[in-house]
């Protein structure tokens, strides 16, 4: 009885805290819903006083490159989320082993590339002349392969797995990558998931990359065209060659209803992947119900 | 306390004042010894370190930027050096003061208040067995999702003077209105709600995950021996957490000189009477450089904000492994 | 501990020598790949300057070229196309082809700088003068291509000829020299007042009585009485102030002001004339306070997200020019708009657009040759603005065109490529607009500071933080939104902690210098 008292509580309390949270959320597909002129007169509204889909008409008005940037993007989401896992765990793996030799000066190094980085111009010299990455795929996914961040986090989760199992495994003969692949990416299956989430996502929040490797239209992802479009009319807003510019083409820029629909329909995909990973932040998957 | 050596290193003995020469030699055969004895997990960790030294490591040549005046034209190495004059203008600057309170307590707040609250809503997420906890998940999670830009959006339809919801709801309440872009007091409190708001979702979900990873068999022992929830959130949960809580806030500690750009910037929308409460460094740097394409004094600012990020982070770790050994990061 | 400190060290040694290993070896493999464009690298400098400009066309071999310009949005999928015809047309004229490569506004910045760093194949950019691709720190960083007499004489008389000589100074640098060739477009300003006709007719204003921002103060009240959906004054952050003093000259984006009649051109600082201006601030503020200007003046980014809703009675255009009326109209939710001018028509510059030339372009005499083309050669330069004729446009007559909706190809930026009054006419342009125009570029006052460049390098550091206070301040005096006896001198006392007064004593002796070479002094 007592228990159920708390639950409804706790629940209760959720249900507000994710009321509260979610009310901005509401508001910006309110917005995209709403026609521009009942912006105009009454304001933002939670609910819109005059429906209207004409900011979504008009972003599938050419839908080709919103299509392709959808290509994109879910291209190296899956491909970049799948290497990038994999590499973080490897790495985060040694560093977290406290019998390992080299672990501190390993967390160092991987940490010290959190704290500083050599701007953009060799990086960009680096990915261009060296590696030859310019118009590739893999100029997108390569830069956030090994996120210091993530690996940290990484780090952390594993931190917490038993000495024991791994001794024991060692006991019976096993080879480190046969402990790895075996033993612990099975055990961290919640770890993973969160960490696939985190960077799944920013992979598919992922465009500056985009702005300076990308040269030609077939690897545009789609946050790319967010950014663009959004920030256009800021720029032009600012700038001094306002009055160079055709003042008619200023009068059509994109309003906020066409910007805020951008925004549902780049971020909407991801609501969809996050139940995918949500499926393993499965509680009892530990350490016990291996041994057995 | 701190005459222990580390666990992993308990194997190699204190290294006595011997006679250099001698010294070096047996020094490097043992190394090497522990080189072999550690191969499989150096192998494990190999491709990372590969990668980042390419990747990360190699465009560092290029934090020599903060020290040279660059030309297109002689390129990195070629530029001339100009010594800390890229520094000059951060130095001189009148608001070097405020911006740099502003920016160190911002963070801190936000650390701790992200932390604080993220841990809370972890814990209670825990207690909870209905398959609403998925839903409650996803709606933290969801401002994750907006750019800064639209939170700046968002913002102004809560803020306006007019037409928006805080001074419509302050005006139901019979209270004063405010004009709040060109008030200060304000935003001490709206810029760690945002940030919360944005930010709470992924730490929740961190720590919910590193609940997640507990073995059920410290909890089985805990109700056998009657123990209730809370004591079990308190004494079980929270300690065992207490690695993933250090390892974020040295995380947050690294960056506690670099401001959030976007929150910062959009959320207030760069009206001048609320700089005194918002500029951070990030921001005063963008307005005082934008105009100028100055890439040196850019750099600087940079690699200033790392080195402090860095010493931050060594003196927390030192305290931590002062207090305990096991948790320090590195 | 020890052995923990040592193993640091080491793995940093080691980490250093492997940087170096690699760094070694990535930048042998590079010379092997330095140029992978098949371009032929011809010396042109010296084979082209051997040739006497009448008689290029023979002896020219294929060049290909790379051209960088800033666009508001992508201009479509007909991109290609339209550069494969330009290619065609150009390989006819001067045996070159072009790629295009347009980018949007916030992307120009970073990949120009990006690809100039590492000396990426790349020949004409665009520049402006205080906004992208900024001309002056862009040329102290040695980006770009020093654009001679000689090499004008040779490779773009044409071009050079249809800039009025009295307007060339502007394109000079600090150090003297051209460093680009301008795109040639208004080149005047006027600061106006747009009244909205409707309030107009109304309340029967006499347009001709205005001749100054106090002027309009009573139409502000009477609006404010009888229009309660009304904004009176509409602005925003980007409204950039009404304040004229008609006894200095200079207009935004002067490099400096001075009196009009001194003899001596004593510069007008704004520290010296901040308490000038505190009447201006004070009836600001006093609007603001009344609820003439709109309360969210210093919030709001745009004015033209105000004005579309089309209840904003006045505000303000820094630069009016002939037929802004059209454009005005759209912006203003549909209502017609009626310039009131408040300034004189200040020469402002023919650098405000340009095309620069990449210093380590391979073929800088085609490049400029291709430059010549985009402001001599009509049907050029419509090709490139409009695209092609009949997919793109439609010819209603010999001046007029009539863009065709949705046809894929609209880069929207006329002043991005070349002599704009070439242009053909848009619907709603009058017949006379480019007439007009130039009338008033050539009747503009062109100003004693004109071709004075400020070189910075020595103050930059007291340059960035006035900047950084001049954004906090600017705004939020410009609404009216602060109280201007309490901020004001806030304001002016920060601005000389950061180093003003240093500044314009700096300007000052450059000032001098400047006069005394051109003889004015």
């Amino acid at each position: 009885m007592k228990i159920k008292v708390a639950d409804t509580f706790i629940n209760l309390y959720f249900i507000i805290v994710c009321l509260l949270i979610a009310m901005p959320f509401v508001l910006v597909i309110s917005i995209s819903l709403s026609s521009e002129d009942s912006l105009h007169q009454f304001g933002y509204q939670f609910l819109p006083k005059e429906w209207s889909l004409e900011a979504y008409r008009i972003v599938f008005e050419k839908p080709e490159p919103l299509l392709r940037g959808y290509g994109v993007t879910i291209a190296i989401t899956v491909i970049g989320t799948v290497l990038s896992l994999f590499m973080t765990a490897l790495m985060a793996y040694p560093i977290s082993r406290s019998d390992f030799r080299y672990q501190r000066p390993l967390t160092f190094y991987v940490f010290f590339t959190m704290l500083f980085n050599g701007g953009l111009i060799p990086f960009y010299i680096l990915m261009t002349q060296y590696l030859h990455l310019k118009n590739t795929l893999a100029a997108l996914i390569i830069p956030a392969i090994m996120s210091p961040f993530n690996i940290m986090i990484m780090k952390g989760f594993l931190d917490k797995i038993s000495r024991e199992i791994i001794e024991s495994a060692k006991v019976d003969g096993a080879k480190e990558y046969r402990i790895f692949f075996v033993i612990i990416l099975p055990l961290s299956t919640p770890a993973l998931a969160t960490l696939g989430l985190f960077i799944a996502f920013g992979y598919w929040n992922e465009w500056f990359n985009a702005l300076l490797f990308i040269d030609n239209d077939k690897f545009v992802p789609l946050q790319l065209l967010l950014v663009r479009i959004l920030s256009q009319a800021e720029f032009l807003a600012n700038s001094p060659m306002a009055e160079a510019a055709d003042k008619l083409k200023f009068a059509k820029f994109p309003t906020l209803t066409v910007r805020m629909a951008m925004a549902i329909i780049a971020s909407g995909p991801m609501l969809v992947i996050f139940p995918f990973f949500q499926k393993y932040f499965v509680k009892g998957l530990t350490v016990g119900s291996l041994k057995g | 306390m701190s005459n222990i050596p580390p666990a992993g290193l308990s194997s190699s003995p204190e290294q006595p004042a011997a006679p250099a020469p001698v010294k070096r030699k047996s020094w490097l055969a043992k190394e090497l010894w522990h080189i072999r004895r550690n191969r499989e997990l150096i192998l494990l960790a190999l491709p990372g370190v590969l990668f980042k030294l390419v990747i990360a490591y190699l465009p560092m040549v290029g934090l020599i930027l903060a020290f040279k005046y660059f030309r297109y034209d002689q390129g990195i190495f070629g530029s001339k050096w100009v010594g800390l004059a890229n520094f000059e203008f951060l130095f001189k600057a009148q608001d070097a003061f405020r911006i740099i309170r502003n920016t160190l307590l911002y963070n801190f707040s936000y650390i701790l208040l992200t932390m604080a609250i993220s841990l809370l809503l972890a814990l209670l997420l825990n207690e909870l067995t209905s398959k609403l906890i998925k839903v409650y998940q996803t709606t933290l999670f969801l401002p994750y999702f907006i750019s800064m830009v639209l939170v700046g959006y968002i913002g102004n339809a809560f803020l306006d003077f007019e037409n928006g919801y805080l001074n419509t709801i302050f005006t139901f309440f019979g209270l004063k209105t405010h004009n709040w872009y060109l008030e200060t007091t304000p935003w001490i409190f709206i810029l760690p709600l945002v940030a919360l708001w944005k930010g709470v979702g992924f730490s929740t979900l961190v720590y919910f995950a590193g609940i997640t990873g507990i073995s059920t068999d410290y909890y089985e022992a805990a109700r056998l021996d009657g123990a209730s929830r809370v004591q079990m959130m308190t004494r079980i949960t929270l300690p065992l957490l207490k690695p993933l809580v250090i390892i974020l806030f040295i995380l947050g500690l690294g960056n506690i000189f670099r401001g959030d750009f976007g929150l910062h910037y959009f959320v207030p929308n760069n009206v001048g009477p609320n700089f005194p409460t918002t500029d951070i460094i990030d921001t005063y740097v963008y307005r005082a450089l934008t105009k100028l394409g100055d890439i040196n004094s850019a750099a600087a600012v940079g690699f200033l904000q790392s080195v402090v990020g860095l010493v931050t982070v060594v003196t927390a770790n030192l305290i931590v492994r002062r207090i305990d050994k096991d948790n320090a990061l590195f | 501990m020890v052995n923990n400190k040592k193993n640091r060290l080491i793995a940093k040694l080691l980490s250093v020598a492997l940087v170096f290993v690699i760094l070694a070896a990535c930048s042998s493999n590079n010379n092997g790949n330095n140029n992978p464009t098949p371009a032929p690298t011809t010396e042109p400098s010296t084979a082209a300057s051997d040739t006497p400009a009448e008689s290029t066309e023979p002896a020219l071999d294929p060049v290909k070229l790379t051209f960088l310009y800033p666009v508001a949005a992508d201009p479509g999928p007909d991109q290609k196309l339209v550069n494969e015809e330009i290619n065609k047309y150009l390989q006819e004229k001067i045996n070159a082809t072009v790629e295009l490569k347009p980018l949007t506004f916030d992307e120009y910045e970073p990949k120009l700088n990006a690809m100039l760093a590492a000396n990426e194949n790349f020949d004409i950019a665009w520049s402006s003068k205080g906004w992208l691709g900024n001309y002056q720190p862009y040329i102290d960083r040695g980006a770009y291509l020093e654009i001679t007499d000689d090499m004008l004489a040779k490779y773009a008389p044409e071009a050079r000829a249809n800039i009025p000589d009295k307007f060339w100074p502007d394109m000079l640098a600090a150090d003297g020299k051209v460093y680009g060739f301008p795109i040639y477009q208004v080149a005047a300003k006027q600061k106006s007042l747009i009244i909205q006709k409707r309030f107009i007719d109304k309340y029967s204003l006499d347009v001709s009585t205005i001749h100054s921002y106090s002027d309009i103060e009573l139409f502000l009240k009477t609006l404010k009485e009888n229009e309660p959906d009304v904004v009176p004054l509409g602005l925003a952050q980007n409204s950039r102030g009404m304040y004229i003093d008609s006894t200095v000259a200079g207009t935004d984006g002067s490099p400096v002001y001075y009196k009009k009649d001194d003899p001596a051109y004593t510069l007008s600082t704004f520290l010296n004339t901040a308490n000038d201006r505190l009447p201006y601030y004070q009836k600001l503020h006093e609007w603001y306070e009344k609820g003439y200007i709109n309360q969210d003046a210093p919030v709001l980014q745009n004015i033209n997200d105000l004005k579309a809703k089309g209840n904003v009675a006045v505000s303000i255009e820094f630069t009016s020019k002939p037929g802004g009326e059209i454009g005005e109209k759209a912006i203003n939710g549909g209502n017609d708009v009626v310039y009131a001018p408040i300034s004189e028509s200040y020469f402002t510059g023919i650098a405000s657009a340009m095309h620069v030339i990449n210093k380590n372009s391979k073929n800088p005499e085609r490049a400029l040759m291709f430059i010549n083309l985009l402001n001599t050669d009509k049907y050029l330069y419509n090709l490139i603005c409009n695209g092609i004729e009949g997919k793109h446009y439609e010819k209603v007559d010999d001046l007029n065109i009539k863009p065709i909706e949705g046809s894929g190809y609209a880069p929207n930026g006329d002043w991005v490529f070349g002599n704009q009054f070439n242009a053909y006419l848009k619907p709603g342009q009058a017949a006379d607009t480019w007439q007009k125009t130039i009338e008033l570029n050539d009747n503009a006052v062109v100003l004693a500071s004109s071709g004075f460049t400020v070189n910075e390098e020595s103050f930059k550091s007291e340059v960035a933080n006035i900047n950084a206070v001049k954004n906090e301040y600017e705004t939020a005096l410009e609404t009216g939104a602060v109280d201007p006896n309490k901020v004001l001198p806030e304001y002016v006392s920060k601005l000389k902690a950061s180093g003003m007064e240093k500044v314009d004593t700096e300007v000052a002796k450059q000032w001098e210098a400047f006069l005394a070479q051109k003889g004015l002094k």
